[in-house]
């Protein structure tokens, strides 16, 4: 019967990989650049400071299960009292509720970056960046050249938690009725009446999954180990 | 070729640089000296216009600029006419040194890539680093990471090199060979602008020296008359800090 369960509950379980694989790409793909100039922004200047502070600690302050139920049963009323008083020929119910989850990450995704981002760029060595300035190089320059290259090197611990944080939010789109794993593990519960198999397989599913995004992210900083470190920093690490 | 006039830098209420003016001709060596916190640094900033000056004229051959407010276009001009070594090297830490070079060249002074690249390996030359090019700033030793600094900063031929303490960073040891590569532009007649401890290395270089203290220039001349017979107190108090005791000439 468990091993039953177990086979079922894999079969359910993998079509969903593409749709939790997608909640997590394109919220991330999408919140990459605005992240990383609203960050750069927020490393600066004062009011940019403010402005996206109140931006991050709104998303940050909001439970993500939340927000998902207010884009869900909340927001398309909204959307269609809108579209009906403007005269617009939009079925707001049509829109699939995975455009409303992959909308909420993307929010909850940008405030992440935004602070990782504005901590890369405050790590930026204030010296180099004057080197760059001396040796004649444009103000756009150094922020191409200097501090965007350094910043990625520095944000990429950071942006490895954050995707796997993004992976494990996407979860909560199954409240959206969401096909993702987790929906489909509890479509599997629900057929095999063996909730722990279900679940089981679920979490299992979702750390090798992180395992993957952590080693991923683990090969590429290991490209920088020698400029941060020097050869004996990836001596030190092997 | 260069005259700086009445450069005025205020920090808050502290006057870090207080109506400085002084020339430099084209193939001179000058040298800075002075206490710390006496407005050295700061001056080769401003020359460089990495900082806005209170007020300040600076010319640079037929290049007249307000150095409270340079302007973008000017403060490119003379940045690219300038050749900066910094204290702590500032290498782009995350560029090999050669790319450090290429880097400077190309976006810097609009090099194409393939002239950078060849400038790059004849100044890594120069300064012989020409195994290390690969090597990122973290596998260098203090030396080397400084003589790449030079190289950087000598690749695009600079009409004026401003050295800031070149070899203040670097143990004993490792002064003898930053002070060897300084001593060869030196023999090449690259007009040179260095703030240094180094009372020995000023002494041996410099056709002038500039005495720095308190945002003013206290005392200056050729390079002899200020370090054997100082005209004021300070700068004698300053030569007896910095020169091993029991010696008081060159």
């Amino acid at each position: 019967m468990a091993a039953n369960a177990f086979v079922t509950t894999i079969r359910e379980i993998i079509p969903g990989l593409p749709l939790t694989l997608v909640l997590t790409a394109v919220p991330l793909v999408l919140a990459l650049v605005p992240g990383v100039l609203l960050g750069y922004l927020r490393s600066r200047g004062r009011l940019a400071y403010y402005l996206t502070g109140a931006y991050v600690t709104l998303f940050r302050s909001l439970p993500v299960v939340l927000q998902i139920l207010f884009a869900y049963s909340w927001l398309p009323s909204l959307l269609a009292g809108l579209a009906a008083a403007r005269g617009w020929t939009v079925d707001v119910f049509a829109i699939s509720p995975v455009w409303y989850a992959i909308a909420v990450l993307f929010f909850n995704t940008l405030a992440a970056l935004i602070e990782v981002y504005r901590s890369a760029f405050s790590a930026v060595p204030a010296r180099e960046v004057e080197a760059a300035r001396a040796a004649g190089f444009a103000e756009s320059r150094v922020f191409i050249q200097v501090r965007l290259p350094q910043a990625f090197m520095f944000a990429l611990p950071n942006l490895a938690s954050a995707t796997v944080n993004l992976v494990r939010m996407s979860a909560l789109a199954y409240l959206m009725t969401v096909p993702e794993m987790t929906g489909r593990a509890r479509m599997a519960a629900g057929l095999t009446f063996d909730t722990i198999t279900a679940y089981g397989v679920l979490l299992l599913a979702y750390v090798a999954l992180c395992f993957l995004i952590d080693s991923a992210y683990d090969l590429i900083y290991g490209r920088f180990m020698r400029r941060l470190h020097g050869t004996a920093g990836v001596r030190g690490l092997t | 070729m260069i005259r700086v006039t009445d450069l005025t830098k205020m920090y808050g209420s502290l006057r870090a640089l207080d109506g400085v003016s002084l020339a430099i001709e084209k193939g001179e060596i000058v040298t800075v000296i002075g206490p710390s916190g006496g407005g050295k640094t700061t001056l080769l900033r401003m020359i460089d216009l990495l900082e806005p000056a209170d007020h300040g004229r600076l010319q640079f051959d037929s290049l007249d600029v307000d150095m409270h407010r340079p302007g973008r276009t000017k403060k490119l001009a003379v940045r690219r006419r300038i050749g900066f070594v910094f204290q702590q090297f500032n290498l782009f830490s995350h560029r090999t040194v050669r790319q450090n070079i290429v880097d400077v060249l190309c976006f810097g002074h609009g090099w194409p890539k393939r002239d950078a690249e060849a400038a790059a390996d004849e100044a890594l030359l120069d300064v012989d680093l020409a195994d290390k090019r690969d090597a990122y700033p973290a596998e260098l030793s203090g030396g080397q990471a400084q003589r790449a600094a030079i190289a950087r900063a000598m690749a695009a031929r600079p009409d004026l090199l401003i050295l800031d303490e070149p070899t203040s960073a670097l143990d004993p040891e490792l002064t003898g060979e930053v002070a060897a590569v300084i001593r060869r532009l030196a023999s090449d007649g690259m007009t040179m602008l260095m703030v240094t401890h180094h009372v020995d290395l000023a002494a041996e270089l410099a056709d002038r020296v500039l005495v720095l203290a308190d945002g003013r220039i206290v005392e200056e001349g050729f390079v002899h008359d200020v370090l054997d017979n100082p005209q004021t107190d300070r700068t004698a108090a300053f030569l007896e800090r910095v020169r091993p005791p029991g010696r008081s000439g060159l």
